[in-house]
């Protein structure tokens, strides 16, 4: 191995380390709203860095998610501190978000603020009890489903897509409603 | 600029007469000393009234704002819907402003007047680009009857689908090409002559209506949805020139059919409890019946020109296309257990410049707001 190509490969590992740590600063970004990394979350897909310009994709966890401008500042002022100088640029990758791709911390942050995500355990968030209820199929958005826990009493969210029916806790969907 | 004062012998004064009442300012008073300052300024001020509080200060330990302070002290997030005399304001700004138009002001259509390409058969981008219109004017209707809701989870039903018809609209723009700059210009700068919505998009006057177009527009948004994503299945992961249906576009477009077959759904529980009601059921039929006898140009859209920004040279759609498209659609509208439906039994085709007063008001209103709202608003 020469001196440049020695070179070029530090150089490489170097570029590495250093998106590394760009999309760890991503993954550090919260979501508006709930208190939860957006890698956690599974809304941070890839960071690249090309010619001096940062390309972060995201994707929203639904096509009309009305945060993305918010989530995108956010973004833009923590690479901007953390990376002075470089060119950002956000692609949306819309459409690509699943429930699968929240992390377990996710999931426990999601849990903390009184939400499951679709496929994991059907339990209440709040009180732990395995006795719950479909109540609709709409939360506030199209990615909520609402559900009653007959154990406690409270309601929560089960977050998911509008096509993971089959991921939900009951796994017959009630149509036309809940009454 | 704020300043520290100069004249030390001044002593400001500030006394609590009542255990209700704030801490206030009540005047100044001159002292050589800062003891002998609140004697007098107990004398001058408390004379009469008991004081629970007296606080004196000596001018020169303060730091005061002068009167060309005024930009300093404004609030920084100060937004202007958020202030208790705003709907006051847009209620008289809009009664003052004259009523809803369809033409476009001046200048408004620059760059998008080129826009028959009657030459080629329809594409499946030309059939998107159509239902996108019909989605936007949806939306719009929908958002105006957030508030008619007794029931907060249908007001956050009716304000999701209504809020995902816009999304999805704006969606289907970018997977076409389009760049966010170019779907604004295509959304608000486009007169009406230049809209080529469904003839459904006229009907959504009143809540039936809105509840019929709603089931129809999301059944055949799921539909096409359904076909191009096998058509993009088939296309492989070799990517497609320009903007026709892809690889790219399934992830974008399985969403897009999920999210409608919800709202279909979501429509159809509505169609049921109108029809079963014996106040709603004559309306609800009639709105029905009008509503879906329009529908047959769901997929009778006509090529656009590639001056929209989209690419020419799109797959033929055909007419065999709109037969398959037609006949899907009639199935999923008719299992929806309500009255029935009036759809044709073949497709029509789409014409420009229809819509009426609902896509007339949509457009107004949208351009109303982003002309009036504060720069930066919308930035």
């Amino acid at each position: 191995m020469n001196a440049d190509q020695l070179g070029d490969e530090v150089t490489d590992q170097l570029n590495g380390r250093f998106t590394d740590r760009l999309a760890d600063v991503v993954a550090g970004v919260s979501d508006p709203e709930i208190d939860v990394g957006l890698r956690d979350l599974g809304v941070l897909r890839s960071v690249s860095l090309t010619d001096g310009r940062i390309r972060v994709h995201l994707t929203p966890t639904r096509i009309s998610c009305p945060a993305v401008g918010e989530i995108a500042r956010r973004v833009r002022s923590a690479l901007a501190e953390a990376a002075p100088g470089y060119g950002i640029e956000i692609v949306w990758e819309r459409g690509a978000w699943q429930p699968a791709a929240v992390t377990v911390a996710g999931r426990d942050a999601l849990s903390r603020g009184g939400y499951r995500v679709a496929g994991t355990a059907s339990s209440c968030p709040y009180c732990g009890s395995e006795d719950v209820e479909q109540a609709g199929r709409f939360g506030g958005a199209v990615c909520k489903v609402p559900y009653d826990c007959r154990g406690c009493g409270s309601t929560f969210d089960v977050i998911g897509t509008a096509g993971c029916t089959a991921m939900l806790p009951t796994p017959e969907p009630v149509r036309g409603g809940s009454r | 600029m704020p300043h520290i004062p100069t004249d030390s012998d001044v002593y400001e004064v500030f006394a609590q007469s009542g255990h209700g009442t704030a801490l206030n300012h009540v005047g100044s008073i001159v002292s050589p000393r800062p003891d002998a300052a609140w004697h007098l300024a107990k004398e001058t001020y408390g004379r009469r009234d008991d004081l629970v509080k007296l606080w004196v200060v000596r001018r020169t330990d303060m730091i005061v704002s002068s009167a060309d302070d005024r930009g300093l002290l404004a609030a920084k997030t100060r937004m202007p819907y958020r202030q208790p005399g705003f709907p006051t304001a847009r209620r008289r700004d809009r009664s003052a402003s004259p009523p809803a138009v369809a033409a476009p002001r001046e200048g408004r259509d620059s760059g998008l007047t080129e826009r028959r390409d009657d030459a080629r058969e329809p594409g499946l981008t030309d059939l998107w680009l159509a239902l996108a219109d019909d989605l936007f004017v949806l939306g719009n209707r929908l958002g105006e009857h957030i508030v008619d809701y007794i029931d907060l989870e249908e007001a956050l039903a009716v304000g999701s689908i209504g809020q995902e018809a816009l999304a999805h609209a704006g969606t289907i723009l970018v997977l076409c090409g389009f760049d966010q700059p170019a779907a604004d210009a295509r959304f608000f700068d486009r007169a009406q002559a230049q809209w080529q919505v469904s003839r459904v998009v006229e009907r959504l006057t009143d809540w039936p209506s809105l509840v019929a177009g709603g089931l129809v527009i999301a059944a055949a948004v799921a539909v096409l949805a359904e076909q191009t994503a096998e058509a993009a299945q088939t296309a492989g992961a070799e990517q497609t020139a320009g903007a026709e249906p892809g690889a790219a576009w399934l992830p974008a477009i399985t969403a897009i059919r999920d999210e409608q077959l919800v709202h279909l759904d979501h429509w159809r529980r509505w169609a049921r409890a109108l029809a079963a009601w014996p106040e709603t059921r004559t309306e609800f039929a009639r709105a029905y019946a009008e509503v879906t006898e329009r529908a047959g140009d769901m997929f009778g859209a006509r090529p656009q020109s590639p001056a929209q920004g989209v690419p020419a040279g799109a797959a033929p759609a055909g007419p065999a296309l709109a037969v398959t498209l037609h006949e899907r659609l009639a199935a999923l509208v008719g299992e929806n257990g309500g009255p029935g439906s009036r759809l044709p039994d073949g497709p029509g085709t789409r014409t420009w410049g229809v819509g009426g007063s609902a896509l007339a008001d949509s457009l107004s209103r949208g351009r109303t707001v982003r002309d009036e709202y504060a720069p930066g608003v919308f930035s």
